[in-house]
């Protein structure tokens, strides 16, 4: 890297003005466009109180001005991985500022305050990231501008003579991501090289990319697995591909590789320890980065020492590794052991061995959380999978896999539960997050939760807290969660029956009102009136939902 | 565990069968057999037993689960056990 492009002076030395920085649609964004909206929205920055903000924006253009202008006026950016609500709420306790998408109207700074920049501390917490949750939660990364930097530097010195000077740089991987946010917007600006703004979607989208010189794409394996089936089109020139966030398999990366047409390098780390070495094809050793340490415990782990961890001194990661000629190679995560009745068991063997099984396709393996920790596991079936599943079912199925892995385990670590999907819950980097999966195992209750209950002659009235996890969200719909209508008179019925002595069968409702739909999250009062053959019911919350009088046949 | 009849026994049997084992309510008959008819193996009966023991608060041996072939006779090894 060349010595006159950190990140602390980025903004602060006088550089090539008409660089390109950014570009989109819009136009082209250059360097002294870039300097100037930053000292904008660092004047709005500073104005705001508090010492955190948390930042999230479709725009890797926008995103960059709101961390450089949070950085400058000495704020700590939380870098969320997504915007919705839960996100939201979490970031709330924690965040002083809300920027780009997560603001309720984006801040638009007065065109003519601007602040001066100053160079940005080098030793302070400025970012933080979140890890994957692949194994657990996920967790709050700390990086400091000297961390950045000296990964950007070990990434350059890598990867510098594989990307030509000025070549663009676009993505199919989100820049909240820290694996996005490091190769798609600061190694780019630290470089000189311009930054493609808008995430690449669809392969057709490649051919729409500046050529000269050919762009570099930051992908992940699921992307590359759409370029390996479908092809690039014809229009589309790459200079160079990198891929990272989960494994990439041997046949998808020689496809990709022969579809691209261009270099197609994997990078290893994570969040916690930053791009950490790379290959240049599955089965190849990994070489780590220049100025990167790397070892391998007696215990079989891998440690790391770099300048970029912000710490001296060897560094553990949860990763299995074996020192080869060719630099190292993984092992699987040693953090995937799970200690079941007292034993330890392996959850890539366990995956491992399931996936050598005829009827399945793809296996993971997760701890269900319980009184008694036990195993679930979650397949893809393959198609003599799926034709043991349409004609003996899901139970006789896992069964029958469980004894076919009961030679080489022993029975009481064996997953005691499976669940067949048609395919794994992955993020966007391909990755599975050990929540999402245990999820598929919860049981979908069919009746929300009773907070209080007043009873009465003939009357009940329930107040009732409607949770996602109810069964009737399920499907109902995906993207906006409703609770029919059927559920609705489902659960008056219900719970009436349990509370009032009705013998005769459901023959009808009159009367019937559905006036405001009942979300997730709403705690609604169910008022129940039994008047002999009839049963009145209304859902209300400060708003009436629904109401109407079921009727009962009498008795036989 | 105060005493219980052999009907509300035989529900809590396939309350435990539907809800450990997943298993389709209609498939669950008192004749059932459970390795042949429901696909239940030998660690689902440990795990019954186990669940046997919580209800029962008594240790159900494994020997008297050894003779055990059908739902029926499940609830017969619980029924000895309480009353």
């Amino acid at each position: 890297m060349s010595p006159e492009t950190p990140l602390a002076t980025l903004l602060t030395s006088a550089g090539r003005a008409a660089r390109p920085v950014a570009l989109g649609p819009e136009g082209a964004v250059d360097a002294a466009e870039l300097r100037a909206a930053v000292a904008r929205a660092s004047a709005y920055v500073q104005s705001q109180p508090g010492t955190t903000a948390a930042l999230y924006h479709g725009d890797s253009y926008q995103f960059a001005v709101w961390l450089f202008a949070c950085w400058h006026a000495g704020r700590v950016v939380v870098v969320p991985a997504d915007k919705v609500a839960d996100t939201r709420g979490a970031l709330a306790a924690d965040a002083h500022l809300a920027l780009g998408e997560l603001a309720a109207d984006e801040p638009r700074p007065a065109p003519g305050a601007a602040v001066a920049l100053a160079p940005i501390a080098r030793d302070r917490v400025l970012l933080r990231v979140y890890t994957s949750g692949s194994t657990g939660r996920p967790a709050l990364i700390d990086k400091t501008l000297a961390q950045l930097e000296a990964e950007i530097a070990a990434i350059d010195a890598a990867l510098g003579p594989s990307a030509p000077p000025g070549a663009a740089v676009a993505g199919t991987v989100s820049h909240q991501h820290f694996y996005g946010l490091m190769f798609r917007v600061l190694w780019p600006l630290a470089t000189g090289r311009p930054i493609v703004r808008r995430s690449v979607r669809f392969p057709e989208e490649l051919a729409a990319l500046p050529t000269m010189p050919p762009p570099v794409l930051v992908t992940s394996p699921v992307f590359l697995g759409v370029l390996a089936s479908g092809g690039v089109p014809r229009a589309a020139q790459l200079g160079l591909v990198l891929s990272a966030g989960s494994a990439l398999a041997t046949d998808i990366a020689r496809a990709a590789r022969d579809a691209i047409g261009a270099p197609l390098f994997e990078i290893y780390g994570s969040a916690e320890s930053g791009a950490v070495a790379l290959r240049r094809e599955p089965g190849a050793g990994w070489q780590p980065l220049p100025g990167i340490g790397i070892r391998v415990t007696p215990a079989g782990t891998l440690e790391i020492a770099a300048p970029q961890l912000g710490t001296r001194g060897w560094q553990p990661t949860a990763d299995r590794a074996q020192v080869t000629e060719a630099g190292f190679e993984l092992a699987g995560r040693a953090d995937r052991l799970a200690k079941i009745a007292d034993k330890r068991v392996s959850l890539d063997r366990l995956e491992a061995a399931l996936e050598a099984s005829a009827l399945v396709g793809a296996a993971r393996v997760v701890v269900l959380p319980g009184p008694h920790a036990e195993l679930g596991a979650v397949l893809v079936a393959s198609v003599a999978g799926r034709a043991a599943l349409a004609r003996d079912g899901a139970f006789a199925t896992g069964r029958a896999l469980r004894r076919a892995l009961a030679g080489e385990f022993e029975a009481v670590v064996l997953p005691r539960r499976f669940r067949f999907v048609d395919e794994l819950p992955r993020d966007p980097l391909g990755k599975t997050r050990a929540g999402e999966l245990a999820a598929l195992f919860a049981p979908a209750r069919l009746r929300p939760i009773v907070a209080t209950r007043e009873a009465g002659d003939g009357q009940l009235r329930l107040k009732l807290e409607i949770d996602r996890s109810l069964a009737c969200f399920r499907g109902h719909f995906p993207a906006q969660p409703v609770v029919p209508g059927v559920a609705q008179l489902e659960w008056a019925i219900g719970f009436a029956r349990e509370a009032f002595d009705i013998r005769g069968a459901f023959s009808g409702v009159d009367a019937l009102k559905f006036q405001r739909i009942i979300a997730p999250g709403m705690a609604v009062t169910l008022t129940l009136e039994w008047r002999g053959t009839t049963l009145a019911f209304r859902f209300e919350s400060d708003t009436p939902h629904s109401s109407g009088r079921i009727l009962f046949a009498g008795e036989p | 565990m105060a005493a219980m009849d052999r009907q509300e026994i035989y529900a809590w049997v396939a309350r435990h069968l539907t809800e450990m084992f997943e298993i389709a309510p209609e498939r669950i008959t008192p004749e059932a057999r459970l390795y042949q008819d429901l696909d239940i193996d030998s660690i689902d009966a440990v795990d019954l037993m186990v669940k046997l023991n919580e209800l029962t608060g008594k240790r159900v041996l494994p020997e008297s689960f050894k003779s055990v072939r059908t739902v029926a006779d499940v609830v017969d090894v619980i029924h000895g056990l309480v009353n």
